[in-house]
């Protein structure tokens, strides 16, 4: 028995709003996700040296 | 209702932001490991009190580090380090556009309560706006990616130097005013930012959020990501076009125009003021 397409329509609107709230949260989860490359296989301390040593350009002087 | 338990949440993100009070006292910063981590929002590490990382300044130090072009070209894992501060960036805008900028950024709070001085308010023109999208890509990304004496040399973080107004005033004028042992030589550079930083202050009493709305860089990365962010703004078809929701906009914006607008810094209030209760949130 073939799929129904008159009674669920592949392209609905609402089917569409779905697919748009995937897209986006899988947008946000890769975000996560580089981040969490960034910490673990970067070098985190790039960022922590920077923060704690005076930043002479943020305070006008560098 | 929504306009206390924003303001609790964004002084608890100040609060949280700046527990090294010790720091206003002895002219020190923080130098723990929480330093390693961001703010979602706009607040200078070199602030004395401050305990976690500005984002937009991590990423510039990483962009103006000397071995980055060299990682980048050849594909070294030093390169790696850069996926923090941009996975984070994007992250937060891409969960809720600018949200950080209206409920966690401690710089949008301290611009908010200078805005409660009563001061006569003033009209800057929309055509200034912009002006935060070039701070994004030419002073946070290009210039200290490229900008460099010889090939090789590290850059500098040129938002961070030449522009930020958090910097200044939260950081440099405290750090200077406390040095005793007289580490910091003051020129140019401090006079001209001195003076961006009190034209900024002076304006934020006038103006609602004007660094938000001119400079910020994070902002303008926040809000183009608010264009496919998971949390959004709705109007539904109740409006009827009152303008109610435009005149308490903190950005200034027509919401029932245009609800996904970068400038929107899901602040909400507009949510309550509808009067027909048109205007909603959610992915």
């Amino acid at each position: 028995m073939g799929r129904q397409w008159t009674a669920n329509p592949p392209f609905t609107s609402s089917n569409l709003v779905a697919a748009s709230i995937f897209l986006r949260t899988a947008l946000l989860i890769l975000a996560l996700g580089l981040t969490a490359v960034g910490y673990l296989l970067g070098d985190p301390m790039v960022i922590l040296y920077k923060a704690i040593n005076v930043c002479l350009e943020c305070i006008g002087i560098g | 209702m929504i306009s206390p338990v924003r303001k609790a949440v964004q002084f608890a993100a100040l609060l949280g932001t700046n527990l090294h009070f010790s720091g206003w006292v002895t002219g020190g910063i923080f130098t723990g490991l929480s330093k390693m981590f961001f703010i979602p929002g706009l607040w200078c590490y070199s602030t004395p009190s401050s305990v976690l990382a500005c984002p937009a300044g991590s990423l510039q130090a990483i962009l103006a580090s000397p071995m980055i072009l060299g990682a980048l070209s050849s594909g070294k894992p030093e390169a790696l380090a850069l996926l923090a501060p941009i996975g984070f960036i994007a992250a937060v805008g891409l969960s809720s556009g600018r949200l950080a900028c209206g409920w966690v950024c401690p710089f949008g709070l301290v611009q908010e309560l200078l805005n409660m001085l009563p001061l006569p308010r003033i009209r800057v023109p929309e055509g200034f706006r912009p002006l935060k999208y070039a701070m994004l890509f030419l002073f946070v990304i290009l210039l200290p990616l490229f900008l460099r004496g010889t090939p090789g040399a590290p850059g500098d973080p040129w938002f961070c130097k030449a522009i930020c107004p958090a910097g200044t005033a939260l950081a440099g004028w405290p750090l200077v005013s406390m040095d005793r042992a007289g580490l910091f030589r003051t020129g140019f550079l401090f006079i001209w930012k001195s003076s961006l930083a009190v034209v900024v202050i002076v304006l934020a009493a006038s103006v609602q959020r004007p660094f938000c709305r001119y400079l910020c860089p994070l902002g303008a990365g926040w809000g183009l990501l608010g264009k496919v962010s998971v949390l959004r703004m709705r109007v539904s078809d109740a409006c009827v076009r009152c303008g109610r929701c435009e005149s308490v906009c903190p950005m200034g914006i027509a919401i029932w125009k245009v609800p996904s607008s970068p400038e929107c810094i899901r602040c909400m209030k507009c949510v309550g003021e509808c009067p027909v209760k048109a205007i909603s949130h959610g992915p």
